[in-house]
């Protein structure tokens, strides 16, 4: 092990136990290292966001006039002076045009991608599991199969409809149809199951983050006992 | 005079002694003939009788009995009623002489005088009294209500006075209330009545309802609602009275009921209370409270029900200080002292209830003294001070509840930290233990998931000729994870002779992407670059992939320009966000048919990945520890993994067993209430 | 006027980018530029933000108010990361090495506590939250993964359970896609009040 791999590790671990202190009810060793992480973050990024974005993107084109793609840069450059005019407090509202384009852009794609990347492609899947040539092979229908996509099918549009929040507003609440009710409960069932393969997930991928860490102390421990 | 009871008449049928006013004996019920039964004349039962008022009063000046002269300067000491009538009947009866001159003077007016005159006048009223059948009719009917009330308020006056008290024993504070009452009906009987609200005055016959009414407002009730059978009782109580007919025997009825009480002045408090939990044995903290706030407020602002039980135990500390008001008209010096310094006093009096007694407790001092001592003490006010001040503490209790308490904070933050510290250390300790204890970390050999056996089946099928994009879009804390399920998965495709090209989404790529080349056995100069903007630099190029690339200069110095992106036959997504593999999937993906797209990603992310590989936009991903084996578990212990999961395994069914029997226990409380 | 300009822009943005997706043709090179202009924006949007903090950091520290160590601490290793950045460039292995050394092991241990944190959260989960078919079902899907995820049925290696494994381990998938669903249609009502002006930076 080289010097720097050893300082690099003495490093990490020294790291480790100022986050894990928070556990004892520290906050100055978290949050110095939290405070450190959010300085190297900012400055990574600053540096690669210059050097990677801003330098190639905008500054190169602006550096050669005769470039074709010096007009274009002009469009960026002038709506990159407009945010930068955000920092300042006379200037916050200038920020709303080249936020507006942002926005506009972003919402757009949006659109394109839902639809064709989403909507249509999960909505299609509902209904070609009741194709006929799946579900009935060899002269047979498949009940599991018939079975596994009405179930599907009930718990999309159920889940649906827990989000369905359209009704008669009496006394501040939201009052919905029995029916509505009823496979709004059903949905909560389904999502009540993702959820909770997502808290185990999640969890999961805290416990491998814990225990890598604490493997890192323990490693570091046994260089020295 | 029957103010003090000192005479009972004893009943001609069993002997036993009754009341005065007892028209009926309270023991066998047997006809009295007392009542109404002035000195010298005869008894005239009214229920039965079926002559009007004029033939009574007919028959009483014709009877010879009468005419004798009774004790003129007796009775004319006497400003009752009784010794008008007295003093009436020594008129009527006076010698033929005097009727003689009398007649004359009417005659001749301008020669009897202004003193004749007078008693003409006198005459005239009473001769029109005789001849007014209607409202004979009326005062008849009025008596006979009076009777009935009377009976009541004996029958309970007998009651109580066995219990508490010696027959015929008066209690101070009436002999106090007929005291100040005295120079009121002396004279003032007039200015009492356009003092009050009261229609006809101070009522003469102190029943419930008169009494009710009059602490209503004395003390400004305003909840006129909650008492509308109220005025119709005092009316009829009122109707009966005319105000110049104050009769005693009217008089001495009412109070003796709350003879009882007298002795306690300070009983009506717990007694209210008492009631008022009575009344409200179902009633939310807040209906209480208001409740008790509208009483406090408003001071006898009572519930129905409560008035019903209360009221009668504060009527002599009411009728005291009503007699203090109607006193005030009559003694020359104003009282100075304001509601709330009267409360204040009475509040310092009442702290020692023999100090309260004495207050109440007549003395030789003159008698118009005496109500401003017992007023001083105003029992009803302590109440409604009482009321306050506990509906205010509970209000306060209330409000409090749920807010941090400066001094409460520490501990309750202390126990919630103090839990957090132990759960954390709990999971801390097992997972070291588990990592230090045994041999190595075991060999795992756990079956794929689908989705994980059909990127292998993939990744498998590629050949030297496939170029596969890496995409690498995570952060340094999922980093040992993904890189433990992805450098397999390089492995193969390196194995499979697949052309590499890496990409980073994340800036955070650049120092990553080593760390997994060297997990994956990689060249260290394979080069990672660094895509800004992430797909969004890529739609264009994907749209139409003949482009001119110097319109993205990001693309036009990368590696990707020397390729297609059509001609990636895989394209590899490790990722930490299932937001970022649906925006590939929802951005390039439907751009490019040609290419496949699969994903590394975090236990966490992967059930919202499954629809997109249930719908065929992802051939796969991999993402359980398993998934990765046997690089996996290789690379970490996979005992404290499991450990870990036990742990929260036991942490969860704890929580539900916790939450089942704090239900059970909340349930047997319930049933037990 | 300055509420009618932000959103002409933006209306003309999102119509430029439906009129190149569907011009693929010479559209894609429209896409491509006004795309770089985002990214350009985007970037400089992170920058003007970096700026904010670190302007709010000194400012921390020349007001000397309280936690103005940490302040120091943040401004300082931004300094130095800048400066080593800017000397060796932001690819050099060794300036790579040392920014993974610090950045690793703080977002692991982050992401570690985040384990602890929902050990004591599962303790009251259900104290909290009460009894619903959301929370039952819940917690009786986070058992099922907990046992499955320890890995002892699969060992078992029967082919009745294996397929009883594989449909539960569907079962997510289902709530899923109706999430999915559900978030997509929103984003679908989202993005078409961003465009016209109901919604975005020019409608305070």
């Amino acid at each position: 092990m080289s010097l720097s791999d050893l300082i690099v590790m003495i490093l990490g671990v020294a790291l480790t136990i100022m986050v894990f202190s928070y556990i004892l009810g520290d906050r100055l060793f978290f949050g110095i290292a939290t405070h450190i992480l959010i300085g190297v973050s900012a400055g990574f990024l600053t540096l690669v966001t210059i050097q990677k974005v801003i330098l190639p993107l905008l500054v190169a084109p602006l550096s050669s006039p005769a470039a074709p793609g010096f007009l274009l840069a002009l469009v960026p450059m002038t709506l990159s002076i407009l945010l930068i005019l955000m920092l300042f407090r006379r200037g916050v509202q200038a920020g709303a045009i080249p936020l507006a384009l942002l926005s506009g852009v972003l919402a757009a794609l949006a659109i394109i991608g839902v639809t064709r990347g989403t909507l249509a492609p999960q909505l299609l899947s509902i209904f070609s599991r009741f194709d006929p040539a799946q579900l009935i092979q060899e002269a047979e229908p498949q009940w599991s199969s018939l079975f596994e996509a009405m179930m599907i099918l009930l718990g999309v549009i159920s889940v649906l409809f827990v989000f369905h929040h359209q009704g008669k507003t009496k006394t501040g609440g939201v009052v919905r149809p029995v029916f509505l009710e009823g496979i709004g409960s059903i949905g909560q069932i389904f999502i009540g199951i993702t959820f909770g393969a997502l808290f185990v997930g999640l969890f999961s991928t805290a416990l491998i983050a814990l225990i890598n860490s604490l493997s890192d102390i323990i490693t570091f421990l046994k260089l020295w006992f | 005079m029957t103010d003090d009871h000192p005479v009972v008449h004893l009943c001609p049928v069993c002997g036993k002694e009754n009341l005065p006013m007892n028209t009926r004996c309270v023991h066998c019920g047997a006809e009295m003939e007392s009542l109404f039964t002035f000195d010298g004349l005869p008894s005239t039962p009214l229920e039965d009788d079926e002559h009007s008022l004029p033939d009574i009063i007919e028959d009483i000046r014709n009877d010879p009995a009468l005419r004798t002269p009774a004790e003129p300067d007796e009775e004319a000491a006497s400003p009752t009623e009784e010794g008008l009538t007295a003093q009436g009947a020594g008129i009527d009866s006076s010698p033929e002489w005097l009727s003689k001159v009398r007649q004359r003077a009417r005659g001749e007016e301008d020669a009897v005088g202004g003193l004749v005159s007078g008693i003409n006048a006198m005459d005239a009223l009473r001769s029109e009294e005789g001849s007014a059948g209607l409202e004979g009719e009326f005062t008849a009917w009025i008596s006979r209500i009076r009777e009935q009330n009377q009976q009541e308020n004996s029958s309970r006056f007998r009651q109580q006075q066995n219990e508490v008290e010696e027959p015929g024993e008066v209690p101070e504070w009436l002999q106090r209330i007929r005291a100040l009452r005295l120079p009121t009906y002396d004279g003032n009987t007039q200015e009492s009545e356009s003092k009050k609200t009261y229609p006809n005055g101070v009522p003469q016959e102190w029943t419930d309802e008169a009494l009710m009414e009059l602490r209503r407002q004395a003390l400004a009730e305003e909840g006129a609602e909650e008492s509308e059978e109220l005025p119709q009782d005092v009316a009829s109580g009122e109707e009966e009275e005319p105000a110049t007919a104050l009769g005693s025997d009217d008089f001495s009825d009412a109070p003796e009921p709350e003879s009882e009480h007298s002795e306690e002045p300070f009983h009506n408090i717990p007694e209210d209370e008492k009631s008022a939990e009575v009344n409200h044995p179902d009633a939310t903290v807040d209906e209480y409270l208001t409740a008790s706030a509208e009483q406090a407020q408003a001071g006898a602002h009572e519930l129905p029900e409560t008035e019903e039980m209360s009221m009668p135990e504060a009527l002599p500390e009411e009728q005291a200080a009503e007699s203090q008001g109607e006193t005030q008209s009559v003694t020359p010096e104003p009282s100075e002292k304001t509601a709330d310094a009267e409360v204040d006093s009475a509040e310092t009096l009442a702290a020692d209830d023999s100090e309260a007694q004495e207050s109440t407790k007549p003395d030789d001092a003159p008698e118009l003294e005496q109500p401003r001592d017992s007023s001083s003490v105003l029992p009803d006010l302590l109440l409604l001070r009482d009321q306050q001040n506990r509906a205010n503490l509970l209000a306060s209790l209330i409000e409090q509840e749920g807010r941090e308490i400066a001094g409460r904070q520490p501990s309750k933050q202390l126990s919630g930290k103090g839990g957090r510290i132990a759960v954390a250390l709990l999971l801390i300790i097992g997972l070291v233990v588990s990592m230090l204890i045994g041999h190595d970390a075991p060999t795992v050999s756990l079956p794929m998931s689908v989705p994980a056996g059909a990127l292998n089946a993939r990744v498998s099928s590629l050949t030297k000729a496939d170029q596969v994009l890496v995409v690498l879009d995570y952060q340094a804390a999922a980093s040992r994870e993904l890189e433990t399920l992805a450098a397999p998965v390089l492995k193969t495709m390196r194995a499979q002779g697949a052309e590499l090209i890496f990409l980073t989404a994340q800036p955070s790529g650049l120092f990553l992407g080593q760390s997994l080349l060297e997990k994956a056995g990689l060249s260290a100069d394979t080069k990672i670059e660094y895509l800004p903007g992430s797909y969004l630099s890529l739609i264009g190029w994907a749209m139409n992939p003949a482009a001119p690339a110097d319109l993205n200069p990001t693309l036009a110095n990368s590696q990707l320009a020397k390729h297609s992106l059509s001609s990636f036959g895989l394209i590899l997504l490790i990722s930490d966000s299932s937001e970022n593999v649906r925006g590939w999937l929802e951005q390039i993906a439907p751009w490019q048919a040609s290419s496949t797209f699969a994903a590394v990603t975090t236990q966490m992310e992967a059930p919202v990945l499954a629809p997109y590989f249930d719908s065929g936009q992802l051939v796969g991903y991999a993402f359980a520890l398993a998934d990765g084996s046997p690089g996996a578990a290789a690379a970490f212990s996979f005992r404290a993994y499991r450990v870990g999961l036990l742990l929260m395994l036991a942490m969860l069914v704890l929580s539900a067993i916790a939450k089942a029997d704090a239900d059970a226990v909340r349930r047997e409380e319930e049933r037990a209430k | 006027m300055k509420r009618i300009l932000p959103l002409i822009v933006g209306g003309l943005s999102a119509l430029t980018v439906l009129a190149a997706v569907f011009l693929p043709g010479q559209g894609s090179s429209v896409l491509t530029v006004l795309l770089n202009w985002v990214i350009v924006l985007a970037a400089i949007t992170f920058l003007v933000a970096v700026a904010s903090l670190a302007l709010t950091h000194l400012r921390f520290i020349i007001t000397g108010k309280k936690g103005f160590l940490l302040s120091l601490t943040l401004l300082f290793s931004f300094a130095v990361t800048l400066v080593f950045g800017f000397l060796r460039g932001v690819e050099d292995p060794v300036f790579l090495k040392w920014i993974g050394a610090v950045v690793r092991p703080i977002e692991s241990a982050l992401l570690g506590l985040v384990a602890l944190v929902m050990m004591s959260a599962a303790l009251k989960i259900f104290r909290e939250r009460g009894w619903s078919a959301l929370t039952v079902s819940f917690g009786v899907s986070a058992v099922v993964f907990l046992v499955l995820g320890l890995g002892f049925l699969q060992n078992l290696n029967l082919p009745v359970l294996n397929g009883v494994i594989r449909f539960v381990e569907g079962l997510p998938m289902i709530g899923a896609r109706g999430l999915l669903i559900g978030i997509a249609i929103g984003l679908l009502m989202m993005a078409f009040r961003v465009i016209f002006g109901m919604e975005g930076p020019g409608n305070d």
